[in-house]
């Protein structure tokens, strides 16, 4: 059995038609692993929050600039990591988990800052560090 | 971005006919909301069936949507699939919008 030596890695332009193409070809190669519906779905929305991240932050001053994102299967789950050579977050940090409040009237319901705080629920692992000139992030998506 | 509305019964249904809602289409679905509810009255159905996948930025333009009908009209969710329904229970939005299995219900409730 090969199952624990399956990986891919895509390369695509920092843009939001980037990210979408990024997301189908992941999808496609984990999901021709096997992965359960349920599985495609959270690696889905991670990799779509943090390609988003990288696009609308990191590169902001920089658009189109080649970000990487590859993946490899162990029998924890999905292994991903993303590498791009956009700034550094804030404060070389992660932001936070916390998801914003809802108890307000409808007219000043958030709409933003949900991105981070899905991910922190759905991925374990989470690590980011700043390398000279890029960015690297770390994640793992568990199989259940 | 796609969205085909009609009325039905007093209810004004706007259905999604593209399979995303995320960052590349986020503005120009709240803009599309925004025409196709002008004339709407105290409620709005957004028929979600052909949608496989939302994101963060997807769901702001759902809230933002809500939020541009004011305070007298409400906009109520049918037709979640899986993934959807995920992002909507992850982030509690499942607590400030009415959501329905289908529109049929949507339309029956």
């Amino acid at each position: 059995m090969s199952e624990n030596n399956i990986c891919f890695s895509v390369t695509f332009r920092g843009s939001p038609s980037g990210v979408r193409r990024a997301l189908r070809m992941t999808r496609a190669e984990i999901a021709a692993s096997g992965a359960s519906t349920d599985m495609l779905g959270r690696v889905e929305t991670v990799l779509a929050e943090v390609l988003n991240n990288v696009v609308e932050h990191a590169l902001r001053d920089r658009p189109g600039e080649l970000v990487k994102a590859s993946g490899h299967q162990k029998p924890d789950g999905w292994h991903f990591r993303i590498n791009d050579t956009g700034c550094a977050l804030p404060d070389g940090e992660l932001p936070g988990s916390a998801f914003p409040k809802l108890d307000t009237a409808i007219e000043d319901l958030p709409e933003g800052g949900f991105g981070w705080a899905m991910v922190h629920l759905l991925a374990r692992d989470l690590h980011y560090c700043r390398l000279p000139g890029r960015n690297c992030l770390s994640f793992r998506i568990p199989f259940e | 971005m796609d969205l085909s509305s009609n009325a039905e019964n007093g209810t004004l249904v706007v259905t999604v006919n593209e399979s995303r809602i995320d960052a590349a289409v986020a503005i120009q679905f709240k803009d599309k909301m925004r025409e196709s509810t002008e004339e709407a009255g105290d409620r709005v159905v957004l028929n979600l069936a052909q949608v496989s996948f939302i994101d963060s930025s997807g769901l702001g333009a759902i809230v933002a949507a809500m939020k541009q009908l004011g305070k007298d009209r409400r906009l109520d969710l049918a037709g979640l699939n899986e993934d959807v329904d995920r992002v909507f229970r992850l982030t509690r939005m499942d607590t400030v919008f009415k959501i329905h299995q289908s529109l049929g219900d949507a339309l029956a409730g």
